[in-house]
């Protein structure tokens, strides 16, 4: 069986609201898939119902399977800590299953390499109550990251991050997927970075999937201007990559 | 392994010995308290005297010092120690589980509870045929539990959330608080008078009986909460994130509110209501090895016995016969120490 994730015909109702409206796509392992959209147009509650957090009809499978919540990192939105940990004790929480009383040299070993990876290295005996939003948001990842899933679905982890760190993360996310063959989710607002990192986009308007595939494909000038309702110029860098502007 | 993770490796233990160092010098300063606090009193025992009954044993030769030592001053001195750990363990996992920290073992009107089961007692107990000094402890105790269990109910059908934690605690406390004010307006002035006492919180109350049974339930809750240690960290990060981290939260509220319960009905039966400190021992001990429970619990523990031993030496030193109860010492002790607390923490953390 390919590992992919499959969802049939998922509906999540909440009160008298639809937030999730018939969804039904695949997606195979092995890319970085960007879901974009207006807000409300529930990317969240879509995120949501892979993670298992929102009860909803239809069928989630991911390798044919009922989602193992043990093989997904989920990083909610806008998580904020206000624990007196450090960075490195908040990395390790990420392997809380597997810490004994005595940190072991292994689980400091990962949390390096991924606080490497994400150019926090300097940040490690910080407590997480003096880091910025964004600091805060990398450290987060980087805890996910060290439990190694499978599944890695984010809720706009590069929103409030500088420049700089944007591009660490998408390029940190790319070797992961790379490397560990794992389907990664990333809820985006920012059309261009999905354009330049995503293997496919993913895009949603009023609770329902309105397009799908690469971002060449996706983020055509009409397409965009019906699911954000205003006008966009498309242009294109040399390597084929599109590049919106709302004009 | 890379340079850095040799050096960030060397940096954790070196802050890991750091703070079992802050851990080993709050016992030190504990058994000095303890020391001192068997020392005062009013038969003029010096320190030598003491050092040489506790060596000679419950049987030493010197009659008079060992039945002072023996009888008296060392159960209470021992389940003074014993209250202080479980009050300051109580309100360290209370304030982590309720994400509050303004939270303490009596938030959720554990305190009121007791002291209705015990007015109750006072009251009534004449009519049943048990003793006096064992029937107030054990009405205490029963119900506080009672109240737990009624918060338990409340809370625990819309899925143990924090917020509906502190509310039931809260409707739970007016409840038997109003319930003991109308014990004591309906009693006699003499009732009145040990009610008033029992709730006071005194270690002239406590025996061989007291440390033994608040001993046994601090022995119990002990392992179990260090089995918990990195799930209670992590819960520190905010539900959301510990949730994601694959933590049972609902589930880890629970056992850990049943442990809180037992802790602080042990602690407050046999020796009333004690204050405060289930409030300050868990921001000490936060403010001196951050949130890693592992650390974070056993000084908590720590810091709450000697808080409360050292209340007890300042209520002796006030009126040498121990008449001043230590839950008087504590609350007014109590103020400026949290205010103290609280600004020194949040200049250090603006949010």
């Amino acid at each position: 069986m390919t590992k992919r994730l499959v969802l049939r015909t998922v509906t999540v109702r909440r009160a008298n609201a639809t937030l999730l409206d018939d969804v039904t796509i695949q997606l195979h392992a092995g890319q970085l898939v960007a879901l974009v959209g207006p807000n409300g147009a529930g990317k969240s509650t879509l995120l949501k119902a892979i993670a298992g957090w929102t009860t909803h009809s239809g069928r989630i499978l991911w390798c044919g399977k009922t989602v193992d919540h043990r093989q997904v990192g989920f990083m909610p939105q806008q998580c904020q800590v206000s624990a007196n940990l450090t960075v490195l004790e908040t990395l390790l929480l990420g392997r809380h299953e597997l810490l004994g009383w005595r940190v072991k040299h292994v689980d400091i070993g990962a949390a390096s390499d991924i606080l490497a990876d994400l150019g926090l290295s300097q940040l490690a005996d910080r407590s997480m109550t003096t880091l910025s939003g964004g600091q805060q948001q990398a450290v987060l990842l980087g805890q996910r990251l060290m439990r190694q899933p499978t599944l890695l679905l984010l809720d706009e982890v590069t929103s409030a991050l500088d420049l700089r760190h944007q591009v660490m993360v998408l390029d940190l996310l790319k070797r992961y997927v790379a490397r560990s063959g794992a389907l990664v989710i990333s809820a985006m607002h920012d059309l261009n970075l999905a354009a330049r990192n995503a293997d496919t986009v993913l895009m949603m308007r009023k609770a329902k999937v309105v397009a799908f595939g690469r971002a060449q494909e996706v983020f055509t000038p009409d397409c965009l201007r019906s699911t954000y309702d205003i006008n966009i110029e498309r242009m294109q860098l040399p390597d084929g990559t599109p590049i919106v502007v709302p004009v | 392994m890379t340079a850095t993770a040799l050096s960030l490796h060397e940096s954790y233990r070196r802050a890991g010995r750091l703070r079992m160092a802050t851990l080993a010098a709050s016992v030190a300063l504990l058994l000095v308290l303890t020391l001192t606090d068997l020392v005062l009193g009013p038969s003029g025992m010096t320190v030598g005297d003491v050092w040489a009954t506790l060596l000679a044993g419950p049987n030493g030769a010197d009659r008079m010092n060992a039945t002072i030592l023996w009888q008296l001053r060392l159960p209470q001195t021992l389940t003074g120690i014993l209250v202080g750990a479980s009050l300051g363990l109580a309100g360290l996992t209370m304030q982590t589980i309720l994400n509050n920290p303004l939270a303490s073992p009596f938030t959720l009107g554990f305190s009121a509870a007791a002291g209705f089961g015990a007015a109750l007692a006072i009251t009534f107990g004449g009519l049943l045929p048990i003793a006096s000094y064992l029937l107030t402890p054990l009405a205490a105790f029963g119900m506080t539990l009672f109240a737990c269990g009624l918060v338990y109910l409340i809370a625990m059908s819309r899925g143990a959330r924090a917020e509906i934690l502190v509310l039931a605690g809260i409707a739970v406390m007016f409840f038997f608080q109003s319930l003991q004010a109308l014990l004591q307006f309906l009693a006699t002035p003499e009732v009145l008078q040990q009610i008033v006492f029992w709730l006071f919180g005194s270690l002239l109350k406590a025996s061989w009986t007291s440390a033994a049974v608040v001993g046994a339930v601090l022995a119990l809750s002990l392992p179990l909460l260090a089995r918990d240690c990195w799930q209670l960290t992590a819960l520190r990060m905010g539900d959301e994130n510990a949730e994601s981290l694959g933590i049972a939260i609902e589930r880890l509220r629970r056992r850990s509110f049943v442990l809180i319960a037992l802790l602080t009905a042990a602690a407050v039966s046999f020796v009333g209501t004690i204050g405060f400190i289930g409030l300050i021992a868990p921001h000490a001990a936060r403010v001196l090895v951050g949130d890693d429970h592992r650390l974070s619990l056993p000084l908590a523990g720590v810091t709450g016995a000697a808080l409360l031993i050292s209340a007890s030496v300042v209520g002796k030193l006030i009126s040498p016969a121990g008449a001043l109860p230590v839950g008087i010492v504590t609350a007014i002790a109590g103020v400026p120490l949290l205010i103290f607390i609280i600004i020194g923490t949040t200049r250090r953390y603006p949010s």
